[in-house]
């Protein structure tokens, strides 16, 4: 039982680990992947926010800043949100049980929408004082 | 007749996820240079401590998605041992969320 103690290390989570059997490493794999694309889109996020803001693109500056604002707050939530979903699907993927409903997908459709959005607005009222 | 590389996975997936790693690393490094870009008017010269220490984080990265892929690799062909569990994830959701963080704050 201890005769290979030297490669027994717990993992990390043991929430995860704990339960269920090994998964076909391929799909921890790309449960991997799809977990550092979320914290890829995270930093993209925070990018634009912070360029928004720094280049002083020509928008209403509330609107501007509005939008900034909850690009940065998304980007800044994303890796814990990526984080949580990796932990669910990979437990999923143990216990063979279909994978949990995606929640960050909606939370990306929102985000985006609403910046877009803002910064649409913002860039017509610029257009239309100027 | 030369030898075929052999590959654990015809989909490449050891291959295509160290790529990601590899990808998550160059985001981090275009993130320290727009940074650098905010920081630089308030700081000058003092700009570049930060900025470099971001760098290095994104050039970690890309180093340890290579060890990981290292390590699936080993594990997947030798049948033996586990693939790498979830602390370094762990480590880039803590630095990539402060990284958020201290960008917000230096902007808004």
């Amino acid at each position: 039982m201890s005769s290979h103690s030297d490669r027994v290390r717990p993992r990390f989570p043991a929430a995860v680990y704990n339960q269920g059997a090994e998964p076909d490493p391929r799909f921890t794999l790309a449960n991997e992947r799809t977990f550092l694309a979320w914290i890829t889109a995270g930093l993209a996020l925070i990018s634009v926010g912070v360029g928004l803001q720094a280049l002083a693109i020509t928008i209403q500056p509330t609107f501007r800043l509005v939008a900034a604002g909850l690009l940065m707050l998304a980007g800044t939530v994303c890796p814990t949100l990526a984080w949580r979903s990796w932990m669910r699907v990979e437990t999923a993927l143990r216990a063979s049980r279909p994978l949990p409903s995606a929640v960050m997908t909606p939370f990306l459709v929102v985000t985006l929408t609403l910046a877009g959005a803002l910064l649409l607005v913002g860039s017509i009222v610029t257009a239309g004082a100027g | 007749m030369t030898q075929e590389p052999v590959v654990w996975d015809a989909g490449l997936q050891p291959e295509r996820t160290a790529l990601a790693w590899h990808r998550l690393g160059l985001a981090i490094a275009a993130l320290a240079l727009i940074l650098t870009k905010v920081i630089w008017p308030v700081l000058g010269a003092f700009a570049l401590l930060p900025t470099s220490t971001v760098l290095i984080l994104a050039i970690s990265v890309a180093v340890l998605g290579r060890r990981r892929y290292a390590h699936h690799n080993h594990a997947l062909r030798t049948g033996r041992g586990h693939l790498p569990d979830g602390r370094l994830p762990v480590l880039v959701v803590v630095t990539t969320t402060l990284i958020a963080l201290s960008g917000a704050l230096l902007t808004l």
